[in-house]
């Protein structure tokens, strides 16, 4: 009987695609890459958003940090240990954890960075800090 | 023989799903009584994701809005935000009690094998 597994030549192939998509040396993401989800980054007016698609996992199996210039987005999902009756006939992904990081632009307000995972997606908005800084708030004169 | 829900390569959708989709990657897992089929298709809704069964095909089909804000980085939905991937269905496999389910961006199908189809031990009397 033949067996197949992770390393057959669709998944490789996927991944490859992913690279080869991925805009180098684009504005914000210099990536640091163990195993590498796919990222989207948006700009609006107001904030920065970084998409990463990462299906089948949990709120609870992220771990974003911002150290320095730069936000770090990993898992600390186990990986599954899948037992021996499970068998596949076809495998292009699995669940293993992963971690990405990005560098952040000028300007980011840091404090108000928040993360929501919905439908497979984890949402970073990164808002902008506005024009006078939030430390240098103009203070309306009554 | 475990080829029999081989993966059928549609160069472009037979029903007007729009050109750029994308084929999302799959897992089958197949185990005693049925087998499981596992999409990943992250940022879809359940409403956006349609699955037929046309002939031997299982056409699963998806369409989202696009997000109007300016991408600075495209590297997923690129292009347009639909998926296509149709798998053929082996004659084993009960197509009324075909049943899916999305959690968190997975889409797992269950193909349930057919009472008849099942493999039985026939005693010798």
């Amino acid at each position: 009987m033949k067996k197949y597994d992770m390393s057959n030549s669709a998944s490789l192939t996927q991944l490859l695609d992913g690279f080869v998509n991925s805009t180098i040396g684009d504005f914000i993401g210099s990536d640091f890459v163990n195993s590498h989800p796919r990222a989207n980054v948006l700009e609006s007016d107001e904030s920065f958003t970084i998409q990463l698609a990462t299906p089948g996992m949990s709120k609870a199996d992220f771990k974003i940090t911002l150290e320095g210039d730069q936000i770090k987005v990993s898992t600390t999902k186990e990986v599954e240990t899948t037992s021996e009756q499970v068998k596949f006939t076809r495998r292009e992904f699995n669940y293993n954890s992963f971690s990405r990081a990005f560098n952040l632009p000028e300007g980011i307000d840091r404090k108000n960075v928040k993360a929501s995972y919905k439908e497979g997606i984890l949402f970073i908005t990164l808002p902008k800090l506005t024009q006078q800084g939030s430390s240098e708030r103009d203070i309306e004169i009554k | 023989m475990y080829n029999q829900l081989a993966t059928r390569r549609r160069a472009n959708a037979l029903q007007g799903t729009s050109q750029n989709s994308y084929q999302p990657q799959a897992n089958i897992i197949e185990n005693e009584n049925d087998w499981k089929l596992e999409l990943l298709i992250p940022g879809f809704t359940k409403s956006e994701i349609k699955m037929a069964i046309e002939n031997d095909l299982l056409v699963i089909t998806a369409e989202g809005k696009e997000s109007e804000i300016k991408y600075r980085r495209h590297e997923f939905h690129s292009g347009s935000k639909s998926v296509n991937r149709s798998f053929k269905l082996n004659d084993k496999i009960d197509r009324d009690k075909i049943e899916a389910e999305l959690n968190n961006g997975i889409l797992t199908i269950t193909l349930p094998i057919a009472e008849e189809a099942k493999a039985r031990e026939i005693s010798i009397s």
